[in-house]
């Protein structure tokens, strides 16, 4: 089969599965432990792809097993924080500063087992909005830093096998994390992964991405499915029983 | 009075010559009786002055009073010392009673007297304490006494091995006679194990050390080795399995060596260590030393089969993970058969689901097993796995099953064999559920599950609020000690959001919920972490009980030197006190010296010899809930017996002459009568005796004469006087 044919048999696969899921998938409901996409809204651009968080679930609950929502959740930093454990947050410009009291929730937030995806939908590499996650986040967690997650680490593992990061444009080749515990609590992409997800209202995608295209789109959302599980069973791939299946596919 | 015939060979010619005149002159006779009787009495007297009797009067002498001490330790029964003076006093015994008045004891800590015959069945008893069996004879016996004869090889291992220094030692001034009886002679050559000290405790997979000397004698420069065995099973059915090994070049005296080693199983494990035997050793009985540990296992096991990822697999797989005192393996399933596969499986983390396999092959590894929200039917597990589950919690392993769509009824398992262990009951059609946030009921529960070691955490504020739970109806004989506070069953009592149920050896538990990730996430007090510690491990519980949970100490532990042991909580979220009481009645409360999580550490050491009883309290929110205890006996440090084999002549040679006696060498024993009864009767002590009567002879032969004519001529009057006959 040829590259377009794969390409067809891919879409008409994830068109059919997604109208399964559609009306399998339960309505909107924070109970019953199911997963739902949970969005941060801030004074800024907090939501640059807003149809985005749809795609996510129907592929998210056709290719696994994560029961979730047919809803997108959009909170602020508060008290109602709490009520989800795994947030997204968006954004390419600068924004507003957390008021003390939000700075400790947030704290709070991580402490308690929460965990936060971040991903700058910017067009530099030392963008405003980066400036402004590190320096929130040097008052949330004082004396730690971003750091460079391993390739190896669970996260590029915990569904998909991936080799490295993924996004609409690759910016930089590694994901960046805070440790909060055994775990990363708040994961940081630079590289526009909600861009590789958006639609038009015809359903093409509207962004191209830079500069392996489909490859690259499909390498997006698997990550972003690694994202989730990875949110859902922690460092579940690094347990000692998944090594030796894992380390004889990545030598294939 | 003693009877003496100097002429016994006359006596049967006498004897002829006197029955005939006894015949013809008294039976044939027909004299009067009265002549006859006289007649009679003339004839014996006759005959007994032919042979030539006499009578002697003789003061009875009362005779000394030895005490026999024989030793009957360890020492005396490894080489042949032992059947030594068993044959000493075979030749002798006879001859020393002739003489002395000889009483038995034997001694190996307490005194014991015998009989003469038991000498021949001595029983080894012991260590060796000369200087405590003298005063205890002096105690018992007084001044009764007049001299002791000491069967021993002075091999003392008492703590006090000096000698008696007089009155102050309450001993008295009765000598002592050692005598050297023992055959061996030149050096003893030996190879043994002394000071074997194992650890009270151990736990399963950790790494311990044995230590111990290897005492020499008479073997220098030699390789020996030193080998740890496991022993298994009992009687004909033993075995010994080899756990490790130190090699080691002997050198004369100690050789002290560490042997390091792994518990491997959990329990009270038997172990033997042994050294290589060498020719020529006085004996082998001391090449090997066997112990006992109590093995515990340092963590809970725990197997968590999850039918999806969620946010309550996610907080509960972490905890898990990150509990030290806690080992775990999970699986949750990550595609289902109706998922699409985008790519090849190459490109998937995925691994085959094991769970058919743990179930029926791998349950003994665990100590929990927990189903969240998992379908078994997709994944190749049957009514088998199921039987072989009930089975393991039948025999104490502990199973919860948490709430989901696929959990209880509505996962089918009321058609499986789980369905008659858990604490609630489930019907073929899915359990009606309660939707919406609730705080749970716990006020009249059990305060052990909400309890940690800082008290309780559902105190400070309520309980954050759960999603929702699946009504269900609890077993009779379930706890409930989470309620809903509204949702009721169908017979009209709360709803259970937990049950608790001991099967059998085993323990289950129903949590009809899936959402306690909002304890975690909903306060910052540790009410999650307490209340899944807590049911982890009291389902993990089954089979502890009092009487197990203080581990170690020692059965003997040595006066001045820390007794550790360890004390398991039965409740979760106990707290511990413990405390001892001496022989004395004195109790001393102890302070926790360490370990932490199910465990409390303690450390004492005895000041006084006796037995000590160790009090366990174990108390959740202040109320006492059980006691245990567990007794050892403590006593000064014994030096050890069975390694030191040499005869310590030179010792008993001092305590000869410390206390007046002799020390009696191996010729004079090996000589007649197995004692120089001069040289022992100078030095007895004289006891003053009661006086008996002074000492002569009477009645000699002439005397017999005598009254032979005498009786004639009482004959001859009264025939002439009564009957008239001439």
């Amino acid at each position: 089969m040829n590259k377009n044919s794969n390409r067809l048999l891919r879409i008409c696969a994830v068109a059919a599965a997604a109208l399964l899921s559609i009306l399998s998938s339960p309505a909107a409901d924070t109970s019953r432990n199911i997963f739902v996409f949970t969005q941060i809204r801030y004074e800024g651009d907090w939501d640059p792809y807003p149809g985005m968080w749809e795609e996510i679930i129907s592929f998210l609950t056709t290719t696994t097993s994560v029961a979730a929502a047919r809803e997108r959740k959009i909170i602020a930093v508060g008290e109602g924080i709490f009520q989800t454990p795994v947030v997204w947050l968006f954004g390419k410009r600068e924004f507003a500063p957390l008021s003390d009291a939000q700075v400790k929730i947030l704290r709070d937030f991580f402490d308690r087992g929460g965990t936060m995806f971040i991903d700058d939908s910017s067009d530099s590499v030392e963008s405003p909005f980066r400036r402004g996650i590190q320096r929130e986040f040097a008052r949330i967690f004082p004396g730690k830093r971003w750091e460079r997650i391993p390739e190896s680490h669970s996260i590029y593992r915990s569904f998909y096998l991936m080799r490295g990061p993924a996004g609409r444009v690759m910016r930089r080749d590694y994901l960046e994390g805070v440790l909060s515990g055994s775990r990363y609590a708040a994961v940081l992409s630079s590289n526009d992964i909600g861009g590789a997800w958006q639609k038009d209202k015809f359903g093409n995608y509207l962004y191209e991405c830079v500069p392996l295209r489909d490859h690259q789109r499909w390498e997006s959302h698997k990550l972003t499915v690694n994202f989730i599980l990875y949110s859902l069973t922690g460092t579940y791939k690094s347990d000692a029983v998944h090594q030796p299946f894992i380390e004889r596919k990545i030598r294939r | 009075m003693i009877i003496v015939f100097e002429n016994i060979a006359l006596m049967p010619i006498a004897s002829i010559f006197a029955s005939a005149a006894f015949y013809f002159a008294v039976i044939k006779s027909r004299a009067p009786v009265a002549l006859r009787i006289l007649r009679g009495s003339a004839i014996a007297l006759a005959l007994m002055s032919a042979a030539g009797m006499s009578v002697t009067f003789r003061e009875e002498k009362p005779k000394k009073t030895l005490a026999a001490l024989i030793d009957v330790s360890d020492s005396m029964f490894l080489s042949a010392r032992s059947g030594d003076i068993s044959r000493y006093f075979k030749k002798n015994l006879k001859s020393l009673e002739s003489e002395y008045r000889v009483e038995l004891f034997t001694f190996a800590g307490a005194l014991k007297s015998i009989r003469p015959s038991q000498i021949y069945s001595l029983e080894k008893s012991g260590t060796t304490d000369i200087k405590g069996a003298l005063r205890e004879l002096t105690e018992v016996f007084g001044s009764g006494i007049d001299g002791i004869l000491l069967f021993s090889d002075g091999v003392q291992t008492a703590a006090d091995t000096g000698l008696p220094t007089g009155r102050n030692d309450t001993y008295g001034d009765i000598p002592v006679f050692a005598l050297d009886v023992f055959s061996e002679r030149g050096d003893v050559r030996d190879v043994s194990l002394a000071d074997v000290k194992p650890p009270a405790f151990s736990f399963k997979g950790s790494r311990n050390e044995l230590s111990l000397n290897v005492r020499s004698r008479g073997f220098n420069d030699l390789g020996a080795v030193v080998t740890l065995q496991m022993v298994t099973g009992d009687g004909s059915a033993r075995e010994y399995v080899r756990i490790s090994s130190s090699a080691l070049t002997l050198r004369e005296g100690d050789n002290p060596l560490n042997l390091p080693f792994v518990a491997a199983k959990t329990g009270r494990v038997q172990y033997r260590v042994i050294v290589s035997t060498f020719a020529g050793e006085t004996t082998r009985e001391n090449n090997s030393n066997t112990f006992a540990i109590d093995v515990l296992r340092d963590k809970l096991r725990v197997l968590y089969l999850c039918g999806r990822p969620s946010y309550e697999y996610a907080f509960l797989r972490d905890f898990l993970k990150n509990d030290f005192g806690i080992e775990l393996v999970t699986f949750v399933i990550l595609r289902n058969p109706e998922n699409v596969a985008l790519v090849p499986d190459e490109e998937l983390s995925l691994i085959p689901f094991p769970g058919a396999d743990v179930l029926m092959n791998r349950l003994t590894d665990f100590d929990v097993v927990i189903f969240e929200n998992f379908t078994f039917e997709r994944f190749g597990i049957y009514s088998p796995h199921f039987e072989a589950l009930k089975k393991w919690v039948g025999e104490g392993g502990g199973f919860l099953m948490m709430g989901g769509e696929n959990s209880f009824a509505g996962g089918g398992y009321a058609r499986t064999p789980i369905a008659d262990m858990l604490p609630v009951t489930i019907g073929q059609q899915k359990e009606p559920e309660e939707t919406g946030q609730f705080a749970p009921v716990t006020a009249d529960g059990d305060p052990e599950l909400f309890h940690s070691g800082s008290g309780d955490v559902r105190g400070r504020q309520n309980l954050p609020k759960l999603d929702w739970i699946q009504i269900m109806s609890p077993r009779a004989g379930a706890k409930v000690p989470v309620k809903h506070p509204w949702a009721r069953t169908a017979s009209g009592e709360a709803a259970p959001v937990l049950a608790l149920l001991d099967f059998r050896a085993g323990r289950t538990a129903a949590l009809a919920t899936n959402s306690t990730w909002r304890w975690r996430m909903g306060s910052a007090d540790r009410a999650y972490e307490t209340f899944w510690k807590n049911l982890l491990s009291w389902l993990a519980s089954a089979h502890d009980d009092t009487a197990r949970n203080i581990m170690g100490p020692p059965e003997k532990a040595i006066i001045g030197e820390d007794v550790e042991f360890l004390v398991k909580k039965l409740s979760p979220g106990g707290r511990i006190s413990a405390t001892v009481a001496g022989p004395d009645g004195r109790r001393e409360t102890l302070k926790e010296s360490g370990a932490g999580g199910d465990y409390a550490a303690f450390a004492f050491a005895p000041k006084t010899s006796g037995r000590h009883t160790i009090e366990i309290t174990e108390s959740v929110a202040g109320a006492a809930l059980r006691k245990s205890f567990k007794s050892f006996v403590a006593g000064p440090y014994l030096a050890d017996e069975s390694s030191n084999l040499e005869v310590d002549r030179e010792f008993l040679g001092r305590l000869a002459r410390k206390t007046g006696g002799l020390y009696v060498s191996a010729d004079m024993t090996a000589a007649e009568g197995g004692l120089p009864s001069e040289e022992i009767s100078k030095r007895l002590k004289s006891s003053p005796r009661k006086g008996g009567k002074t000492s002569g002879e009477a009645a000699p032969t002439a005397v017999f004469f005598a009254a032979v004519v005498l009786v004639i001529l009482a004959e001859l009057t009264l025939r002439w006087k009564r009957y008239g006959l001439w």
